[in-house]
C-alpha cells in the first residue's frame, strides 16, 4: 500500500516535471505534420499584410511539414482576374487561394470553386486539436459556410470603426459622435478644406456600397426583401443614400467619387480627415509614428447607430482550397498553420483583428490596446454580421449596380431615380443568375 | 534597259542541275509568306473560334454545371443596347474619336514645325520619343497621381492660375478630357515622328516651284504638302486608331472606368464582365462586337488613304 | 536701312518664339518623367504633401526597397528574354512575309495580318490559358514569347511592307539577271537596304512587347514574370506605397527608355528613309 502510494506520488511528480520541461503540448504533438512532406504547394493570394506575414514565416512551415510553398500575390483587381482565369480553366496550378466570401462566397460556391473543407476538418488525423476550430468567432466562422459546407477559414475579422481626431474634437469641444446625426454635425463643425475634411469615405463605384451599407442598415433598410426582391430603393434606402451622399458632397474630400480604401487611409494618415468609418485593421498603422502624422492624436469609437439602431458589417478575408488541386491534404495543413492560434496571435498583437475569441480575451493584448479602441472593436466584432454585401450569387455585379447609383448621386443626380434604376437592374441580374425558387 | 519583272515570267538562266532550287525559287513567295501566316493562324485561330463559340453560351466557369446554350441571346442583349454596352460604346467612340483626331492634327502640325534646321534638333527628336517608350502602367500611375484632387500637381497649377477648385479625376464630367489629355500626351509623338519621316522624304523642287509662283506658306502646306504626305498620315492614323480602341492599361490603372462608368470603354466593360462578374459568354459576344467596331474604323480609314493625288 | 533692320528684328523675334515654343512643347512631353523620377526620391509623406514639394532632401530608401524585393533583376532578365525573343522571332517570320507581300502586291494577306492586330488582347486570355496549360507552356519563356509574337509580327510586317515597297526594283532585277535566286536577292540586296527601317520596326516592336502587361499577368508565373508586373508589388488593397510605386515605375521605364535612346538616331533615320506608307 505504502509503496504504491509513494510510486503514485513519484509518478505524479515525474509527470509534472515532464509537463513543465518536456515538449510543449502545442501543435507539434497533435497530428503527423509531416504526412505530406515533399509536396510543393502554390498559394495565389491577395497582396496584403497577412500574405507578407506568411511569406516571412514560411521557413517555419517548411521545417514543420517538409512542404514547400510558393506564394504569388497581387493587388485586388489583377488577383481576381488571375484567379478567375485559373479557376475557369480548371487549373491544377493553384492549391490554396485567398477569398472574400462576403463578396464572392455565394458566387464561387455556386460555381464549385471551393473545396469542401468539412471532411478534412472532421478528420482527426489531419486536423490538429490545437488548431481549435471552436475558438473561431461564431458569426465569422458561419459566414464561410454555404449549403452546410465549410468552404474557407477566416484570416481576420474586420469591422468598421469610427476613427476620429481626438485633438480636433477636443479643440472644438465636441464629444465623439454617438449617432449618425451627431456624426454629420461633427463633420460640419470640423470641415475646413483644404487642410481638413469633415468626413472621408469611399465613393468609388466598386467600393462605395460596402461603406454605404452601414447607413442602409442603420436606417432600417436592407439589400433585399425576404423573398429576394431588391429593397435598396425603399424609403430607408433612399434616406440612407441621401445621408451618405450629403456627407460626402458637403463634408468630404474632392476626390470622394474616386476614393477607395487606399485614398481614405492616406487622407487620415496625412491628418486631412477629421473622421473616417473604416477598417479596424488600420489602427496599428495609424499609431505608427514612422508612417502616420496622426499617431497619438486619434481615437476610435463604435460605428454610430442610426434610427433603426446599431449595425456592424463584417468583412473577413479567408483561405480556401481549390477543388481542382491534387494536394488538398497538404493544402489543408498549410491552411491550419496559416490560421493557427500562434500566427494569428502574433498578428493580433500587431493590431490586426483576428477571428478567434481567445485572442480578443488575451491578457497581453488587452494591456496593449487603448481602452476606448479595445472596447469598441470587441463590441463590434462580437456583434458583426456579413451584411455589407448583397446576399446573392451575382453579388459582385449587384454591388457595382448599386455603386453606380451611389456614384451618380455623388455627381448630383437625383437619388430616387438612380436607386430605382439600380433596383430594376438588380432585378434583371437576379433573374438571370439566381436559381428559380 | 531592264525588262519589267513580271510575276513568274522572267527566269534567269540556270543550269538544269538546279531544278529543285529553281522550283523553290519560283514559289519563294509562299516560303516567305507562309511561316508568318501559318503561325498567326495557329496562334489566333483557337482564341477566335473559342470566343465566337463561347458567345453563344452563358458560362461562368463553373466546375460542375455545363455552359448553357443561349443562341443569339447575348447578341440580342448587346444590340438591344444594354445600358452598360450603350455607355461603353459612347465612351469608346468619344475617347478614340477625339484623341486620335487631336493626335493627328497636333502630330502633323508639330512635324511641319520641326521640319527645319535648328539647334538641338537631335535632342528634341530624342526627347519626343520618351512618352512612346514609357511603360503605360507606370505612366498611368504617375498621371493618376498628378490628377489627384487633393494633392495632385494639376490642383497646384489650377491654384496658381487662380482657377476654382475642381474634382479632377473624381469628376465624371472632367474625367474623359483628362484621359484624352493623357492619351494625346503619350501618342502625339508617334504620329509626329511618322509624319516627319514622310515630310523629310518629299522632294524640295516642289516647294521651290510653289514659292516662285508666289504661294503663301499656308497654301504650300495645305495644297502641296498634305496631299503628298497623306498616305503616311493615314497609315499612322490607322495604327493609332487600332490601338486606341484597344486601350486598356492606361484607363484601367488611372480611373478603372470611373467615376461610376464615366470612363468605361468597351474594352474595360468587357474586362469587367469577364473577370469580375464571370459572365464569360456575354463578354465573348461583346468581344466580337468590339472587333467589328475596330475593323469598321480601320476600313473607313483605308478608303481615305488614296485621296486625290 | 530701317526696313532691313526691322525685317531682321522680326526674324529674330520669330526665331525666339520658335525656340520658346519648342522648349514649352518639349517640357510638356518630358515633365511627367521628371516628376516620376523626382518622386522616387521622396518619402511617402512628401509625395502626398500639398502643395507639391520640389525642394527636399532626397532619400534612396524607395530605390533600395525595389531592389530589396529581390525580384527586380530577375524580372528585368525575364523582360529582356521575352521581348528580344519576340522581336527576333518576329523579324524572322515578318521580314520575309513583308518582302513577299510588297513585291507581289499581296494586299489581301497584308490586311489579314493587320486584322490579327485588331483582336482585343482580352480575347486571348482564357483560350490561351487553357491551351498553354494543356501544353505545359504556362510560366515558360517559350510560351510568353509565342504570346508576344502576336504583338510583334503584325507590327513588323506592316511597317516593313512600306519600306520594301520603296526599294527600287532595278537593283533586284539586275541581280536576278546576274543569276541570283530570289531568296538571294532578298537576303543580299533588299534586307541590307532597309536596315534603317528594320531598326525602326524592331524598336517599335520592342517597345510594345516590353510594355505589355496583360499577357504576362495571366500567362507568366513566379519564374517568368516581367517587369511591368513589378509595380503591383507596391500596391495592396488598402495601402499604396507611393514611394515604392514611383521608384518601381522609374526603374521599369528606365531600361526601355535607355534602349530606345541608344538607337534613336537609327530609329528616326529609318523612318526618314523609308517612310511608313502602309
Amino acid at each position: 500500500m505504502r509503496r504504491s502510494w509513494k510510486t503514485a506520488v513519484l509518478g505524479v511528480m515525474l509527470a509534472g516535471v515532464a509537463l513543465v520541461f518536456g515538449p510543449s503540448p502545442g501543435r507539434a504533438n497533435d497530428i503527423n505534420w509531416r504526412q505530406a512532406q515533399g509536396t510543393e504547394l502554390r498559394l495565389l493570394a491577395l497582396r496584403a499584410w497577412f500574405t507578407d506575414h506568411w511569406r516571412a514565416n514560411l521557413a517555419e512551415f517548411e521545417q514543420l511539414t517538409g512542404i514547400k510553398v510558393i506564394i504569388e500575390d497581387y493587388p485586388e483587381d489583377p488577383f481576381r482576374q488571375k484567379l478567375a482565369v485559373e479557376m475557369a480553366g480548371k487549373s491544377k496550378n493553384v492549391d490554396v487561394f485567398t477569398t472574400g466570401t462576403m463578396r464572392e462566397g455565394r458566387q464561387f460556391a455556386n460555381l464549385g470553386w471551393y473545396a469542401d473543407l468539412s471532411p478534412m476538418i472532421a478528420d482527426a488525423s489531419l486536423t490538429a486539436r490545437s488548431w481549435d476550430k471552436d475558438d473561431f468567432i461564431d458569426a465569422v466562422w458561419k459566414a464561410h459556410q454555404f449549403e452546410g459546407r465549410q468552404v474557407a477559414v477566416p484570416i481576420q475579422a474586420n469591422v468598421q470603426l469610427l476613427y476620429y481626431r481626438k485633438d480636433l474634437f477636443d479643440a472644438a469641444g465636441l464629444a465623439p459622435p454617438r449617432t449618425l446625426e451627431e456624426l454629420e454635425a461633427a463633420a460640419r463643425r470640423l470641415h475646413s478644406p483644404p487642410s481638413v475634411f469633415g468626413f472621408v469615405s469611399r465613393g468609388r463605384r466598386t467600393q462605395a456600397p460596402y461603406s454605404w451599407s452601414h447607413w442602409l442598415f442603420a436606417n432600417g433598410g436592407s439589400w433585399a426583401t425576404p423573398d429576394g426582391k431588391p429593397a435598396i430603393n425603399s424609403p430607408a434606402g433612399i434616406a440612407a443614400t441621401e445621408q451618405y451622399v450629403r456627407l460626402l458632397r458637403n463634408y468630404g474630400d474632392p476626390g470622394a467619387a474616386d476614393a477607395g480604401p487606399a485614398e481614405v487611409q492616406t487622407l487620415f494618415l496625412q491628418g486631412r480627415a477629421a473622421m473616417i468609418l473604416d477598417a479596424v485593421s488600420w489602427a496599428g498603422l495609424f499609431s505608427d509614428p514612422a508612417r502616420s502624422r496622426v499617431a497619438g492624436r486619434w481615437a476610435a469609437t463604435l460605428a454610430p447607430p442610426g434610427p433603426a439602431g446599431a449595425t456592424y458589417e463584417l468583412w473577413a478575408w479567408s483561405l480556401a482550397i481549390s477543388p481542382f488541386s491534387d494536394k488538398q491534404r497538404a493544402a489543408w495543413l498549410f491552411v491550419q498553420w496559416a490560421t493557427s492560434k500562434e500566427i494569428q496571435r502574433t498578428l493580433h498583437l500587431r493590431s490586426f483583428p483576428m477571428p478567434r475569441t481567445s485572442l480578443w480575451n488575451d491578457a497581453e493584448w488587452r494591456a496593449m490596446a487603448e481602452p476606448g479602441f479595445y472596447a469598441a472593436a470587441l463590441a463590434q466584432v462580437q456583434a458583426a454580421r456579413p451584411i455589407g454585401h448583397p446576399p446573392f450569387i451575382a453579388s459582385p455585379e449587384i454591388t457595382d449596380v448599386v455603386g453606380i447609383a451611389i456614384n451618380n448621386a455623388l455627381s448630383g443626380r437625383n437619388i430616387r431615380t438612380e436607386l430605382d434604376a439600380a433596383a430594376r437592374r438588380m432585378t434583371e441580374v437576379i433573374e438571370r443568375t439566381e436559381p428559380r425558387r | 534597259m531592264a525588262r519589267p519583272l513580271r510575276h513568274g515570267a522572267a527566269r534567269p538562266w540556270r543550269s538544269p542541275a538546279h531544278g529543285l532550287g529553281d522550283w523553290m525559287d519560283r514559289h519563294i513567295i509562299w516560303f516567305f509568306i507562309l511561316p508568318a501566316a501559318i503561325f498567326l493562324l495557329a496562334v489566333v485561330a483557337f482564341p477566335v473560334t473559342y470566343t465566337v463559340w463561347l458567345s453563344f453560351f452563358r458560362w461562368s466557369g463553373s466546375a460542375t454545371a455545363p455552359a448553357t446554350w443561349v443562341g443569339l441571346a447575348n447578341y440580342a442583349d448587346v444590340l438591344a443596347l444594354d445600358p452598360g454596352f450603350r455607355n461603353a460604346l459612347w465612351v469608346t467612340i468619344y475617347f478614340t474619336g477625339v484623341s486620335v483626331t487631336i493626335e493627328v492634327i497636333l502630330g502633323v502640325g508639330l512635324a511641319q514645325l520641326l521640319n527645319r534646321e535648328f539647334i538641338g534638333k537631335g535632342l528634341a527628336r530624342t526627347l519626343l520619343l520618351l512618352p512612346i517608350a514609357g511603360t503605360p502602367v507606370a505612366l498611368s500611375l504617375v498621371w493618376r497621381n498628378m490628377y489627384n484632387p487633393s494633392s495632385g500637381i494639376f490642383v497646384w497649377f489650377a491654384d496658381l492660375l487662380m482657377l476654382p477648385p475642381q474634382r479632377w479625376i473624381a469628376d465624371a464630367n472632367m474625367v474623359m478630357p483628362l484621359l484624352i489629355l493623357f492619351d494625346v500626351w503619350q501618342w502625339t509623338p508617334l504620329i509626329m515622328l511618322i509624319t516627319l519621316a514622310g515630310l523629310v522624304s518629299l522632294p524640295n523642287d516642289l516647294y521651290e516651284a510653289a514659292q516662285i509662283d508666289g504661294a503663301s506658306p499656308w497654301q504650300v502646306f495645305w495644297r502641296i504638302t498634305i496631299p503628298l504626305v497623306r498616305p503616311t498620315i493615314v497609315a499612322a492614323a490607322m495604327l493609332r486608331l487600332m490601338d486606341s480602341l484597344k486601350t486598356f492599361d492606361q484607363i484601367y490603372v488611372t480611373t478603372q472606368g470611373g467615376p461610376g462608368i464615366a470612363s468605361q470603354t468597351l474594352n474595360l466593360y468587357i474586362f469587367e464582365q469577364a473577370f469580375q462578374y464571370l459572365n464569360f459568354g456575354y463578354a465573348s459576344a461583346l468581344l466580337v462586337v468590339l472587333f467589328f467596331v475596330i475593323l469598321a474604323g480601320n476600313l473607313v480609314l483605308v478608303t481615305q488613304r488614296r485621296g486625290q493625288t | 536701312m530701317s526696313a532691313a533692320s526691322g525685317r531682321r528684328a522680326g526674324r529674330i523675334m520669330r526665331r525666339a518664339l520658335f525656340y520658346l515654343g519648342l522648349v514649352l512643347v518639349l517640357g510638356v512631353f518630358v515633365f511627367p518623367f521628371f516628376w516620376m523620377a523626382l518622386n522616387s526620391f521622396k518619402t511617402h509623406d512628401q509625395i502626398t504633401e500639398y502643395p507639391p514639394v520640389f525642394l527636399f532632401t532626397p532619400t534612396l530608401e524607395n530605390v533600395r526597397n525595389v531592389f530589396a524585393q529581390g525580384q527586380f533583376v530577375r524580372y528585368t532578365w525575364n523582360s529582356i528574354v521575352v521581348s528580344f525573343g519576340a522581336v527576333g522571332l518576329g523579324m524572322l517570320l515578318g521580314l520575309p512575309a513583308a518582302y513577299a507581300m510588297a513585291r507581289y502586291r499581296q494586299r489581301g494577306f497584308a490586311f489579314g495580318i493587320l486584322v490579327c492586330r485588331m483582336i482585343p488582347g482580352i480575347a486571348f486570355l482564357v483560350p490561351w490559358f487553357i491551351v498553354f496549360r494543356f501544353l505545359g507552356l504556362l510560366d515558360s519563356y517559350f510560351g510568353l514569347i509565342v504570346a508576344h509574337l502576336v504583338i510583334t509580327v503584325p507590327l513588323i510586317t506592316w511597317i516593313m511592307i512600306g519600306f520594301f515597297e520603296e526599294l527600287p526594283i532595278e537593283l533586284e532585277e539586275a541581280a536576278r539577271i546576274d543569276g541570283c535566286s530570289r531568296a538571294g536577292v532578298f537576303l543580299r540586296i533588299a534586307l541590307p537596304l532597309v536596315r534603317p527601317g528594320l531598326v525602326s520596326a524592331g524598336i517599335l516592336a520592342l517597345i510594345f512587347a516590353w510594355n505589355s502587361f496583360l499577357f504576362p499577368l495571366i500567362l507568366a508565373g513566379v519564374e517568368t514574370k516581367t517587369l511591368p508586373v513589378l509595380v503591383y508589388s507596391f500596391m495592396t488593397f488598402d495601402f499604396l506605397d507611393l514611394g515604392g510605386i514611383y521608384a518601381a515605375s522609374t526603374l521599369i521605364t528606365l531600361p526601355v527608355v535607355v534602349m530606345v535612346l541608344a538607337v534613336q538616331r537609327h530609329f528616326i533615320r529609318g523612318l526618314t528613309i523609308g517612310g511608313v506608307k502602309g
